[in-house]
């Protein structure tokens, strides 16, 4: 390793430091003052507003007391006394002390006594000098203990600052510390991992070796371990080895706040200052830096575990397959969601039990992955790793590799980089980093979902029981309209208009705009096409320009908090132009023009007040939705569908009727009644079940449902082949969903139906 | 024509129609049978009494287009144009390039005030052309000729399957999802639903063939708007029959005319002549293929094309792409003409080009072909696909020597690029007349046809 900076071309930094600081205080001039040796008075000074020092005579204090000032027992403060050993020529005389007072927000207008309270006796002192300078203090003391006035000082640091020492004593003893240090080194390369610990490394004379209590500088000074090796370093001509050490997280300072270290060498409290030209190193270069330094430094017990340890932390570098021992790992899915909560899938190959736990970790955020997660078999990982291990040979080899979790609390994880942390048994850790998206929880679930083979996600029935719950409990809000744009005039108070909540699939408007804008049934009805923002922001000049070339009045909505098309329906909808508006998610296809007039009719034909919907066909020509019915089962009432999946000539002949309740896939609506009804609910993942949810709730509120069947939409079942599982899950959930919301309900609403 | 149409300001005072024929391509830069086609029709319709015709031809992105204007000029020709058209989205059909259609191509059509407007295809140019034309010129006719079944079917419109290459009989859209798995059915009943939706804009439709009108009929395109009316043959000199040497001389040259494409079934016809025993194929037999574009096919396909070529041998002579004027040259070389297609074909010139050389054809006994071709009459069907069908139909015309003379003497005169021209006029009157003779439903600018 070489050093960043050498000696000959070091710098003092400006003098920043605060060894020349006054101490607080307003200090007299006290030529005849000595130490009192009367064990009734004590010799005083101020180390600033609210800490002073005394000094005198007296019975061998304990450290942390209660002192009395100028004989008011409502007036008690902290005392700590440091003891020290008297002069030669004062055998058996009282041991001479020093008390340190806390005064903190204590009013003392002029203290004139201080009564030391020890083993239940009190003892009073006069101040007799005072306040004297802290170095005609601190001289004086040393004086009369025969000591160096350093040794005074150390004693009085190393009381404050020991082991439970409370935080105001180690800021005092910080006062002493700044007062009494000499420069010696400059730390020349520093950064902070991950954890919030810090890599230190620079050179000094007198080097912390080992486990120290240092002082650290950012403006302030702080209480923190620095663990420390030494290596030679040929720069400094021998004068000063060179240290590098692991100093503990202090909260809210960055390595780069960092100014100074105060540590106590062998002759005194040392300070080493950050260089002018040092180096602060990303986390990810620390540990390499140290592997390639570890040969050098001494060997120091804790310390250099320590710094070894550190060494193994996470580079950037996948380092995971370049173990030794037989566990690998693999991420399939990872995303960050938008309410601060990460789901990931993947596989752990660990048939040896080598690995003892699993972290995702990013910057400072870290979670246990292995004790959230669910597992899952994985039969590929044992073939894929067939050869690592004998026990994935065996016929009965375990496939239990994969795993789901679902962290919550992790927000923020993006604006670090993420990994996986896999922490081995024999203390040795090994990572893996991994690329996370951001996206809705219910986005991301849908793609985790997508990425799972079937047989096995519905053996282990593992997304129901661990995800869907959750989603369940997320709570998500309201659909917002964030922006309105109008791209051609709308007319004034149309009777009717059209809103197209859009599944963020432009190629869909591609298709359904011009089918709407060539029927001419339609020609001059507004339509409000709504999406999510982040759809509009990357459609908006396409949608415009759809809307432009075929002359229609079009309203862009952007919406936020938009899911699914009846979210942005209900966004939509808030800004529709006219009462009567026509609800048409943008998935759903007319067969030929004139639909809207037949259903208007019905509409009018129950004075407005009412949903009319209708017949929803697959792509297929089967029957997805055509009426809906309350019909008892034992002793419970249920909403059934009788022709789903039928062929649509099992309609011929039907006429227009109530049913119990209606999709909003495509329906003529009132926007009051809609919106005052509520509109959707937020716990369904798919659209079907929380569309027939919306309705019984209008017909709660009086708003029947009408079903139209000689006018026939077709909602083709869009997605993917690989979306088939989120498709089932999704309906396995809203049934679940709506049952538990409606069973109850359910009989006293036919009664209303009959 | 049945109707009179009303006096409008589009309308010309004689009775002379106006008509403006757009075609996806201008056989100068394009010279393929649709092309050529509608460029005959323009040259038919404009020699006909009562009629006056533009042409206007769209090109693509290999063609270099002016800043301000997708319309460019064809040299020596005032009665044509080219429309630069790009941005084209082959799954719809669509033309995302509308303000070029809305700037220029109406532009275009309001000057011209046509009183027909006769798209002889759409490809490339997008069928938001028919709305662009629909709404600049409400009263004007739109007519559009289909050529193969691009709008039922995203495999180029063939309806084979794609992998097996199997013949498709309906399109549906889980049947289109089988073919492209990457395309939802939904986006396919979508597509459907859109193309339909600009149909629905033009008052007839022309098909070169009764086959592909019914199954653009099965679509669901309204059988009563559509005519079956041939494309016209603009081509004035005749082959002579090949002058045989003496008695013992037999009609034993083949040829194959065309694109060396999988659809074209070249591999089939060189599986069938390698099949043909050494005994009946003699030395005088030959196949001549003329035609290229091998080297752009697919390489499974030309593999496949190689292995065959070696186990013909010498029974097989590759002639290379020709040109159109170099027809009666090649058509005096050759006795048979062979049309082994394995996609349904719908009017292929070649046909009609082989029957006014008076060759008679062996072709695939499926779809336009077999419409077009009668078997035993003017020619000889096999089984589509099959080499060992098409060797058996190749051995009994080189074993049947009364056969070719028998067959070509019961070969009809191909219509020309007059009849066709006169029948289109016949057509254009007719919808014109239907168009004025019952009320609209639909009042305003826009207006409903089909």
């Amino acid at each position: 390793m070489e050093p960043v900076v050498t000696l000959e071309g070091a710098k003092r930094l400006p003098d920043t430091s605060v060894e020349h600081k006054k101490l607080a205080g307003e200090a007299g001039d006290w030529p005849d003052a000595v130490l009192p040796s009367d064990g009734r008075s004590v010799l005083c000074t101020a180390v600033d507003r609210d800490t002073i020092l005394l000094a005198g005579v007296g019975d061998a204090f304990a450290r942390n007391l209660q002192a009395v000032l100028n004989e008011d027992p409502k007036v008690t403060v902290p005392c700590t006394v440091v003891s020290l050993t008297a002069g030669a020529n004062r055998d058996g005389a009282p041991a001479p002390f020093v008390a340190i007072l806390s005064l903190d927000s204590v009013a003392v207008p002029r203290l004139e006594r201080v009564t030391i309270r020890s083993k239940g006796h009190s003892h009073p002192y006069a101040i007799k000098y005072g306040p004297v300078a802290f170095d005609v203090f601190v001289g004086l003391v040393s004086e009369a203990v025969s000591q160096k006035e350093a040794s005074v000082v150390e004693a009085l640091i190393d009381a404050l600052i020991a082991a439970n020492s409370e935080v105001k004593n180690q800021a005092v003893a910080a006062k002493l510390v700044m007062h009494v240090a000499r420069r010696d080194g400059y730390v020349e390369m520093l950064g902070q991992f991950d954890e919030g610990d810090y890599y230190i490394q620079g050179w000094s004379k007198e080097p912390p070796l080992g486990r120290n209590r240092v002082f650290v500088f950012d403006g302030a000074l702080r209480v923190a371990d620095l663990s420390c090796c030494l290596f030679e370093r040929k720069d400094t001509g021998g004068k000063a080895p060179g240290f590098a050490g692991i100093l503990d997280k202090v909260d809210g300072v960055g390595a780069s706040a960092i100014r100074s270290l105060f540590f106590r060498g062998r002759s005194g409290w040392n300070k080493v200052d950050v260089h002018e030209k040092g180096t602060v190193s990303p986390a990810r270069a620390l540990p390499g830096h140290l592997r390639a330094l570890l040969p050098r430094l001494n060997a120091s017990g804790g310390a250099r575990a320590k710094l070894e340890k550190a060494s193994q932390r996470f580079d950037g570098r996948e380092s995971v397959s370049e173990l030794d021992v037989p566990v690998r790992i693999g991420v399939d899915f990872c995303a960050a969601t938008n309410c601060g909560s990460v789901l990931i899938s993947g596989w752990l190959l660990n048939p040896e039990d080598h690995a003892e736990a699993v972290y995702l970790r990013a910057g400072e955020r870290s979670s246990r992955l292995d004790r959230a997660w669910t597992t899952q078999n994985r039969p590929d990982v044992t073939d894929t790793f067939e050869d690592l291990s004998p026990f994935l040979g065996e016929a009965t080899a375990r496939d239990r590799h994969g795993f789901l979790a679902f962290l919550p609390d992790m927000g923020g994880i993006l604006e670090d980089k993420p990994y996986l942390e896999v922490v081995l048994r024999d203390g040795r850790s090994a990572y893996a980093p991994i690329a996370l998206g951001r996206t809705s929880l219910r986005t991301a679930l849908r793609r985790l979902v997508a990425g799972l083979d079937p047989t096995i996600a519905s053996a282990t029935d593992i997304i129901e029981r661990q995800f869907l719950p959750l989603l369940g409990a997320v709570s998500l809000s309201e659909p917002t309209v964030a922006e309105v744009t109008d791209v051609s005039p709308i007319p004034d108070a149309p009777s009717t208009s059209i809103v197209i909540g859009s599944d963020g699939s432009i190629d869909k408007l591609r298709t359904l705009l011009p089918v709407l804008a060539l029927d001419p049934y339609l020609r001059g009805t507004p339509i409000v096409v709504c999406a999510a923002e982040t759809a509009i922001d990357e459609q908006f000049q396409e949608i415009a320009r759809l809307g432009s070339f075929y002359g229609l009045a079009l309203r862009i909505v952007r919406a936020d908090k938009v899911e699914d098309t009846l979210d942005a329906i209900q966004a939509g909808l808030q800004v529709a132009p006219s009462e009567t508006v026509v609800c048409l998610g943008s998935g759903v296809v007319p067969l030929g023009p004139g639909w809207l007039e037949t259903l208007l009719a019905e509409f009018r034909k129950h004075d407005e007040g009412c949903v009319v919907t209708p017949t929803v066909l697959y792509e297929d020509e089967t029957i997805r939705w055509a009426g809906t019915w309350i019909d008892r089962d034992g002793e419970a009432h249920v909403l059934k569908q009788h022709y789903v999946g039928y062929p649509r000539r099992t309609l011929m002949g039907a006429e227009a009727s109530e049913v119990a309740a209606a999709p909003f896939d495509c329906c003529v609506v009132s926007k009051t009644a809609f919106l005052a009804a509520g509109g959707f609910a937020r716990n369904y993942l798919g659209t079907d079940e929380k569309g027939l949810d919306a309705s019984l709730k209008l017909r709660i509120a009086g708003v029947k449902s009408y079903w139209v069947p000689q006018i026939e939409m077709v909602h083709p079942e869009d997605g993917q082949g690989s979306e088939r599982l989120w498709h089932k899950l999704v309906g396995q959930h809203d049934r679940k969903q709506f049952e538990h919301l409606w069973r109850g309900r359910l009989g006293a609403l036919k009664e209303g139906l009959q | 024509m049945t109707g009179t149409p009303p006096a409008t300001q589009d309308a010309h005072a004689d009775d002379t129609l106006r008509v403006l024929v757009i075609s996806h391509g201008h056989p100068v830069l394009s010279l393929g049978g649709a092309e050529v086609a509608s460029y005959n029709l323009h040259l038919g319709l404009k020699s006909s009494p009562g009629s006056q015709s533009f042409f206007l031809a769209r090109v693509g992105d290999d063609y270099p287009r002016h800043g301000r204007s997708a319309l460019m000029g064809v040299a020596d020709a005032e009665d044509e144009l080219l429309y630069h058209a790009d941005e084209y989205d082959h799954f719809l059909v669509s033309n995302r390039n509308t303000g070029d259609l809305q700037s220029d191509l109406r532009r275009f059509v309001r000057s011209l005030k046509p009183d027909v407007v006769h798209f002889h295809h759409f490809i490339g140019l997008g069928v938001e052309a028919l709305h662009v034309v629909r709404s600049a010129l409400p009263n004007a006719t739109i007519i559009v000729t289909l050529h193969e079944f691009l709008s039922i079917c995203h495999h180029h419109g063939q309806m084979v399957k794609t992998g097996t290459h199997a013949l498709c009989r309906t399109a549906s859209p889980i049947a289109c999802h089988g073919c492209f798995p990457e395309i939802s059915p939904g986006d396919f009943l979508r597509r459907k639903q859109f193309i339909q939706s600009m149909f629905s804009l033009a008052d007839g439709f022309v098909t070169p063939s009764r086959f592909l009108a019914e199954r653009y009929e099965q679509w669901g395109l309204p059988g009563d708007r559509i005519s079956v009316i041939e494309n016209g043959l603009n081509v004035p000199e005749k082959a002579q029959p090949r002058r045989l040497r003496d008695g013992n001389d037999r009609r034993s040259r083949f040829a194959f005319f065309g694109q060396m494409t999988p659809y074209k079934g070249v591999d089939i016809l060189l599986d069938a002549v390698q099949r043909i025993p050494e005994s009946i194929w003699e030395d005088d037999a030959s196949l001549t293929i003329f035609g290229g574009n091998l080297e752009r096919q697919p390489v499974a396909f030309r593999e496949k094309i190689a292995g065959l070529i070696e186990k013909t041998g010498d029974r097989v002579r590759f002639a290379g792409a020709y040109q159109n004027t170099d027809m009666p040259s090649l058509m005096s070389q050759v006795d048979w003409v062979l049309l082994p297609s394995v996609w349904w074909e719908n009017s292929p010139v070649i046909i009609q080009e082989a029957f006014h050389h008076g060759r008679p054809l062996i072709c695939s006994g499926i779809g336009g072909m077999a419409e077009k071709v009668k078997d035993g009459v003017d020619g000889l069907h096999f089984l589509a696909g099959s080499p060992e069908d098409l060797a058996d139909k190749m051995t009994e015309a080189l074993q049947n020597k009364d056969l070719w003379n028998s067959l070509r003497a019961g070969i009809m005169e191909p219509k020309t690029y007059r009849d066709c021209a006169a029948d289109h006029l016949k057509f254009y009157r007719s919808v014109i007349g239907a168009r004025y003779q019952g009320a609209r439903a639909i009042e305003g600018d826009l207006q409903q046809s089909a």
